[in-house]
């Protein structure tokens, strides 16, 4: 359990990711600037593991932002996309290894993990996230500032001392 | 005129083939429960069966071309940046790889580190696996609908405290691969010749504590496997019924003693009927190793190359071959720990011997555990694991090394050769999923074959066509290589003579 006491009150910034293919890594990209520029309250974690293993990353903290890239093909990259919980329906989770949010809150219920009371997705739509290479694609690279700003300015309107009682304040909807 | 109706005659019949290939066509997508991504495509006949199934990979990662130009010495820590399912395998394969390259032998605590690192990840891995990834199969069943075959029914089944203590062995498992490698997904240990870090000796109590408790659970998974697996007689005529048996050859690293070993020793291919076909060290790789092509996937199919390649075919004339823990099973002669030995005995007192039904890996996934966990009680005991003599440093001017590990889903050889400056001139890599990738085909073939009739495909059938690879534990994010390092395609269909009816591209 080392570690994990240590969370409380604290805001975890999970970036989500693999920097080896391409635009996968926008996530990453962006976390490595964020880190520079968020409040003491915040820490900032890299992870190119997935599903069932984001558990041990989430547990403890009150509130969450995940950074990670998406791609829909709906619209440009580049474009940020703002998920609240609400937005990943419960569905059926084809695996542990894409489990999703309510599966991974339903499997911490279960065992009596504390799950943070508020998840929020910044994600990016990228182009290229199936090429081997360590460079974003232009679009995606021009994109990462704003990418880094909105991230900085949720952190900023979530309290410092992790309460949850300015939850009205994490934005739905999408960001574009 | 004539010529022209003519025409539209064909493009109409044309046509109507086509939506009537469309509509027989059954495709499970994305394959659930599965490391990385995959496909299946099958292909129904006019009666409704099955004609063909494909097994097919929709991700591509082209690794070979990326590291063209690196420092060979950055290979452990790109390569284990392939994918977050088997870092640490990679890792280590990496490792050893570089040691061969330079020529240089680490001293007996580095080596006694690196497996004690390689056997907490294959426990881990293997734990993952059996409760999480294979084992809704079993302990929720094949039958149960897909909303329950997960994690969260597979603690409903077998309760609470069961999954407290998986998640809660996991994580204090993978606390201590963070204190050896400083991550336990991307590591930062291995060296050509020795390790970054040993153990100090005070930290040496916690991981004699954790070792224990880890013995513990794999003792406990035997028996939850008994009990829900062995003991249930449905479940025992699946494992053994014709639909998931193929009689192929089987591969696995073994020790001088030929008993199962991840981290070290020679390869040991048996045939069909269990005899020793081959034992040979890694270096040796490209004279039993070949690779196969075909047009409808960009896995590599590998098979033996003494033997041949003879198409999907089973039997000794076949070079097809399985690696994974019924392989490791099969090639070896025993294992290496006492506890897993007597599980051993009785895996074959049970099934015969060699094995060949697939789903017998969650069996063999079961027993590797328990000497993984044994080997680490070993280790952890050894007074030369607190050593301070971790490495040898190089001297020798690089040129060509190959490595190999037993990953938990089979073998892994990496073989590098370079310039004189240590730079990758050539990389090549085969991941287990590859060696297995033949006969995977063949058993979504065949299970497909056997179980969807007439048309009738549930979601139930489905899900047994799945168990057939999904016991192989596959991964292909790192199974498949071309040159671009782009996937362009998304599925092909096929006509019965192979001529392609319709192409999707991304």
């Amino acid at each position: 359990m080392s570690g994990r006491n240590g969370r409380a009150g604290r805001i975890l910034v999970l970036a989500m990711g693999n920097d080896l293919l391409s635009d996968d890594g926008a996530a990453l990209h962006a976390s490595r600037l964020l880190r520079w520029i968020v409040p003491e309250n915040v820490d900032v974690v890299e992870t190119s593991e997935a599903g069932f293993a984001l558990l041990e990353f989430l547990e403890g903290y009150p509130r969450a932002l995940i950074l990670d890239a998406i791609r829909t093909g709906k619209q440009p990259p580049g474009t940020l996309l703002r998920l609240t919980q609400d937005d990943f329906a419960p569905v059926e989770s084809p695996s542990p290894h894409y489990a999703g949010l309510p599966d991974l809150r339903t499997l911490a219920d279960q065992n009596g993990i504390s799950f943070p009371d508020e998840v929020l997705m910044l994600a990016m739509e990228v182009r290229d996230p199936y090429s081997i290479g360590e460079e974003l694609t232009p679009e995606v690279s021009m994109a990462l500032q704003d990418y880094v700003r909105a991230a900085a300015d949720i952190l900023m309107r979530w309290p410092r001392n992790g309460s949850l009682s300015h939850k009205h304040q994490a934005a739905t909807g999408r960001a574009d | 005129m004539q010529e022209e109706s003519k025409a539209l005659w064909n493009d109409a019949q044309a046509r109507a083939a086509r939506s009537a290939m469309n509509a027989r066509r059954i495709t499970i997508d994305p394959i659930t429960r599965l490391e990385g991504h995959g496909k299946v495509d099958i292909f129904l006949n006019t009666e409704g069966n099955v004609d063909r199934a494909f097994f097919q990979v929709p991700e591509l990662r082209g690794f070979e071309i990326f590291s063209l130009g690196r420092p060979a010495e950055d290979m452990p820590q790109i390569t284990s940046r392939i994918c977050g399912v088997c870092p640490t395998a990679h890792h280590m394969a990496a490792t050893k790889t570089l040691d061969d390259l330079y020529r240089v032998e680490p001293p007996p605590t580095a080596k006694k580190l690196r497996e004690l690192m390689y056997n907490i990840f294959m426990l881990e891995d293997h734990a993952l696996h059996v409760y999480i990834l294979g084992g809704p199969d079993f302990i929720v069943g094949p039958e149960a609908p897909a909303a329950l075959r997960n994690v969260v029914g597979v603690i409903e089944t077998v309760g609470l405290e069961v999954g407290k203590k998986v998640i809660s062995m996991r994580r204090r498992l993978r606390e201590l691969m963070t204190l050896m490698a400083g991550k336990a997904v991307h590591p930062v240990f291995g060296l050509p010749g020795g390790v970054s870090k040993g153990i100090a000796k005070e930290d040496i109590s916690h991981f004699r504590e954790v070792a224990q408790d880890a013995l513990e659970f794999s003792r406990f998974t035997l028996q939850v496997f008994h009990d829900l697996v062995l003991k249930n007689d449905d479940y025992v005529k699946l494992i053994t019924s014709d639909t998931y048996t193929h009689r192929t050859y089987y591969m696995g690293l073994v020790d001088e003693n030929n008993a199962v070993n991840f981290y070290d020793g020679d390869l040991r291919v048996v045939d069909p009927t269990g005899g020793v076909f081959a034992r040979f060290p890694a270096a040796n790789y490209l004279d039993y190793v070949a690779e196969h092509v075909e047009p409808w996937s960009y896995v590599k199919f590998c098979y033996l190359k003494p033997v041949g390649w003879n198409g999907f075919t089973e039997g000794a004339d076949s070079g097809i071959y399985a690696v994974a823990p019924l392989a490791r099973l099969n090639a070896a002669q025993g294992m290496a720990t006492p506890e897993a030995q007597k599980a051993y005995d009785e895996f074959f007192a049970t099934l015969g011997e060699p094995v060949h039904h697939t789903l017998a890996n969650h069996w063999a996934r079961v027993v590797e555990m328990l000497q993984a966990a044994e080997r680490i009680v070993e280790l952890v005991n050894d007074p030369e694991i607190t050593g301070t003599d971790i490495r040898t440093l190089p001297t020798e001017t690089p040129t060509s090394g190959i490595g190999v590990v037993e990953a938990p889903r089979g073998t892994l050889f990496h073989h590098y050769e370079t310039d004189e400056r240590g730079l990758i001139t050539k990389a090549n890599l085969i991941v287990a999923t590859q060696n297995n990738s033949a006969r995977m085909a063949m058993s979504v073939e065949k299970a497909a074959k056997d179980l969807v009739r007439n048309g009738e495909v549930s979601d139930g059938l489905l899900n047994k066509i799945e168990m057939a690879f999904r016991a192989y534990d596959p991964c292909h994010a790192c199974a498949t290589h071309t040159l671009p390092g782009q996937m362009p395609l998304i599925a092909r269909i096929r006509g019965a003579d192979g001529e392609i009816l319709r192409e999707l591209r991304r």
